[in-house]
């Protein structure tokens, strides 16, 4: 179970109750999620799933009534009834769900894992989506860690993406050690010609001062821009992304994902330079110095050649929301 | 050191830099609230921060909008032929439509070209000008002036009887005054029109002045009794003017009509051109006039009726069609619509659920044989997305819609009866007002 699900145990939603004030906006938010009658949600149950979702909101917080009004209005009614109605097993609004959403889904898998694993991913989902697993004696279906911030059906695929990417990085770590010819892999034996150097090789200490100089203002700078102008450079650094694929992500067009990249580019080198020269008061050719260290190949970037490979070593990712309680 | 190998420089260093933080990775609603634009803006600039940072939750987002692109791809009407794919791209198609509004605006409000031929026996209905009101019922006429289906005829003038009227004003040689009350008036505007009435006018000059000696002759004597003077309005019965008293002498003194030189009829020379102007109510001035008056009547009362009809009886047996033709839906009663797929031989009922009270539907549009958009009064908009299952959408504005189309089980406009228009791209999610 994630981590942020954890704090959303019942007794913590028996704690956040809606005060009488909260009333008309549950009420708004009621009519706006206009249940059908035969899916047996009742208001009282849809008050319990509204309480929930905002305990999940503003479980690092005590928010005031106005936030939680205001997120009230945020949420897709509709889909969060849906989704607590499949929750508690209405037949008629698994139907519903059924009708509705397993087109789009099989698309969304087709999409995400190809044709060829389309099916299998998106088939393992149905059986979590119904609450096949148990932990504690509870039949726990992933809609239950549906909250309605977002769309169902995103969330659908958002849950595809996550269980495909991880799936995808699980197989990236567990690449035989030899390729098909029995040689070593690049990365592997850069790393033992690294180990096997000869120890009495003279380290640069002056090029590592400059590289670690530098590298800490850089940071620094990229921690002075905007988020979305550092995810912007992320994708198309990290990542080595388009600009098309970029201004997709970002709903931009692609010339303003070019003129935004210039933009930040230029910021963070001003930014170092003026770390450079104003905080460690370093000379134009002590600058020019250290651009020119970090021009030629970084010393044991062992993590830059199996970055190049599509085989680096990452953070070990979160658990899903399924396989979680496990 | 030149600039281009310091941004190589960079370019190197900043890939180093944006690696993978240790920070937790959101789950994957608030993924999905990211790409819908769900979050508020201080989540917004947080994720983003962990985005830059996390190149797993990265590929997660691509992986989000790949899906979600597909999706919709796969969920839109079949295109037309790569062929003629540029006829439907909306970059061609939106100016091609504003073209063809405004040439139909503007051929619909130009004037008439030519007069009126000046034998016409069609009838011919005074317009007043485009942004007056709808020329007022005539009052009802003192007591002591003619009755207005009488025109008096001044040898040399002409006086206009009241304000209301609009277009009837003689323009001819022999009225100056009249075509200077006319630019009073400011009708000049109205001159082929003008000029179709002066032709008429002359015609009924001749005939009054035929009647006028009939009438000595045959009958001779005093008015007597009521008449209605009101030849045309008679049969209008919304916007007929009251009649004259029923003591009302109509017959001026001579002095009067020597003054004015208008025409001296008694009663039944009267109630003879009343009969006579039914049949030809083009025939008068007057007659031009009530005819106007009962043609907007009967316009307006129309407009009502059809008003009443579509929103008290919810356009029953209204036929929505779909790309198959066999398959059809068709407006019931209210909260019900039927839907067939055997061409219309079999309907099926279909419940409209979870409204209080029943909607009653005015309109719908079926983009595929499995999608139909419903709208009705009070905000009503209902999608299915199976033929089977209704969900209600809620809707931009809490008011009587008339009108809908749709590409798909996203996209849709609805109609207000007001006439405003609203579009959303996620099933009523967002709504946009639309010009």
């Amino acid at each position: 179970m994630p981590e942020q699900a954890k704090t959303t145990t019942p007794e913590r939603a028996a704690a956040f109750r809606f005060p009488p004030s909260l009333a008309a906006a549950v009420e708004r938010c009621w009519r706006k999620a206009a249940a059908p009658a035969d899916w047996n949600l009742t208001r009282e149950q849809f008050e319990k799933t509204l309480e929930r979702s905002a305990a999940h909101r503003f479980r690092e917080a005590s928010p005031n009534e106005k936030a939680v009004e205001a997120y009230l209005e945020t949420l897709h009614a509709a889909d969060l009834a849906l989704a607590q109605a499949c929750s508690d097993g209405s037949p008629p609004a698994w139907d519903f769900f059924v009708a509705r959403f397993r087109p789009e889904l099989y698309r969304a898998a087709r999409a995400i894992a190809g044709e060829a694993n389309a099916r299998e991913l998106a088939d393992s989902l149905y059986a979590d989506l119904y609450g096949l697993r148990e932990s504690e004696g509870h039949r726990k279906a992933l809609f239950e860690y549906f909250h309605g911030r977002s769309k169902l059906g995103t969330w659908l695929r958002a849950v595809l993406s996550q269980r495909h990417v991880d799936e995808i990085r699980r197989a990236r770590r567990t690449e035989p050690l030899e390729d098909e010819n029995g040689e070593e892999r690049h990365e592997i034996a850069a790393l033992s010609a690294a180990k096997q150097a000869p120890a009495n090789a003279a380290p640069d200490l002056e090029r590592a001062q400059y590289l670690a100089v530098l590298q800490a203002a850089l940071t620094a700078a990229l921690g002075a821009i905007e988020p979305r102008d550092r995810l912007r450079l992320a994708y198309y650094y990290a990542d080595d992304r388009t600009l098309a694929e970029i201004g997709r992500l970002l709903g931009e067009h692609e010339a303003t994902v070019s003129r935004k990249l210039e933009r930040a580019r230029r910021d963070v080198r001003r930014r170092v330079e003026l770390t450079l020269r104003e905080e460690r008061k370093w000379t134009e050719a002590q600058v020019r110095l250290c651009f020119e260290c970090a021009q030629g190949e970084w010393p044991f970037d062992l993590e830059k050649a199996m970055r190049s490979r599509g085989s680096r070593l990452e953070p070990e990712p979160q658990p899903d929301t399924a396989s979680a309680e496990d | 050191m030149a600039s281009e190998s310091r941004d190589k420089t960079s370019a190197n260093l900043l890939q180093r830099s944006l690696r993978d933080s240790a920070d937790a990775c959101p789950e994957p609603e608030i993924l999905a609230a990211y790409f819908d634009h769900s979050l508020d803006a201080d989540e917004t600039e947080r994720y983003e921060l962990h985005l830059s940072q996390c190149s797993r939750c990265r590929e997660q987002l691509a992986a989000i909008h790949r899906a979600g692109e597909l999706s919709r791809a796969g969920a839109a009407q079949p295109r037309q032929s790569s062929h003629w794919a540029w006829l439907w791209d909306w970059r061609f198609l939106a100016p091609a439509v504003a073209v063809l509004v405004i040439a139909a605006v503007w051929t619909a409000r130009r004037p008439a070209s030519k007069p009126v031929a000046e034998n016409s026996t069609q009838p011919l209905v005074a317009m007043s000008r485009p942004n007056e009101p709808p020329a007022a019922p005539f009052p009802a006429p003192p007591p002591e002036q003619y009755s207005n289906s009488v025109p008096r005829l001044p040898n040399k003038t002409l006086t206009a009887p009241d304000a209301g009227v609009a277009g009837a004003i003689k323009q001819s040689p022999a009225s100056a005054e009249s075509r200077a009350l006319a630019d009073e008036k400011g009708f000049a505007s109205n001159q082929p029109l003008i000029n179709s009435r002066a032709t008429e006018l002359d015609e009924l000059k001749k005939d009054d002045a035929a009647r006028k000696r009939d009438s000595i002759n045959a009958i001779g004597g005093a008015a007597g009794g009521a008449a209605n003077s009101r030849v045309a309005a008679t049969s209008a019965p919304a916007a007929a003017p009251p009649p004259p008293p029923a003591t009302a002498s109509l017959e001026p003194s001579r002095a009067d009509s020597g003054a004015a030189g208008g025409l001296i009829l008694d009663q039944e020379v009267v109630a003879k051109r009343s009969e006579a102007t039914k049949a030809k109510p083009s025939g008068s001035p007057a007659g031009v006039r009530t005819l106007t008056q009962q043609v907007q009547t009967q316009v307006i009362e129309q407009s009502q009726a059809l008003a009443r009809e579509a929103f008290n009886e919810g356009s029953a047996g209204k036929i929505i069609k779909t790309p198959q033709a066999n398959v059809m839906w068709r407006i019931a009663e209210a909260g019900f619509v039927e839907h067939t797929t055997d061409g219309g031989t079999t309907w099926q009922k279909q419940q409209l659920r979870g409204f209080q009270p029943a909607p009653q539907i005015t309109a719908g549009y079926a983009p595929t044989a499995k999608i139909c958009w419903l709208v009705g009064r009070d905000g009503a908009i209902i999608l299915t997305r199976d033929a089977a299952h209704w969900v209600p959408i809620p809707p931009p504005v809490t008011t009587d819609f008339v009108g809908v189309t749709a590409k798909d089980n996203f996209s849709a406009t609805v109609t207000a009866a007001d006439g405003r228009k609203y579009s959303t791209d996620d099933a009523g999610d967002h709504w946009n007002s639309v010009r």
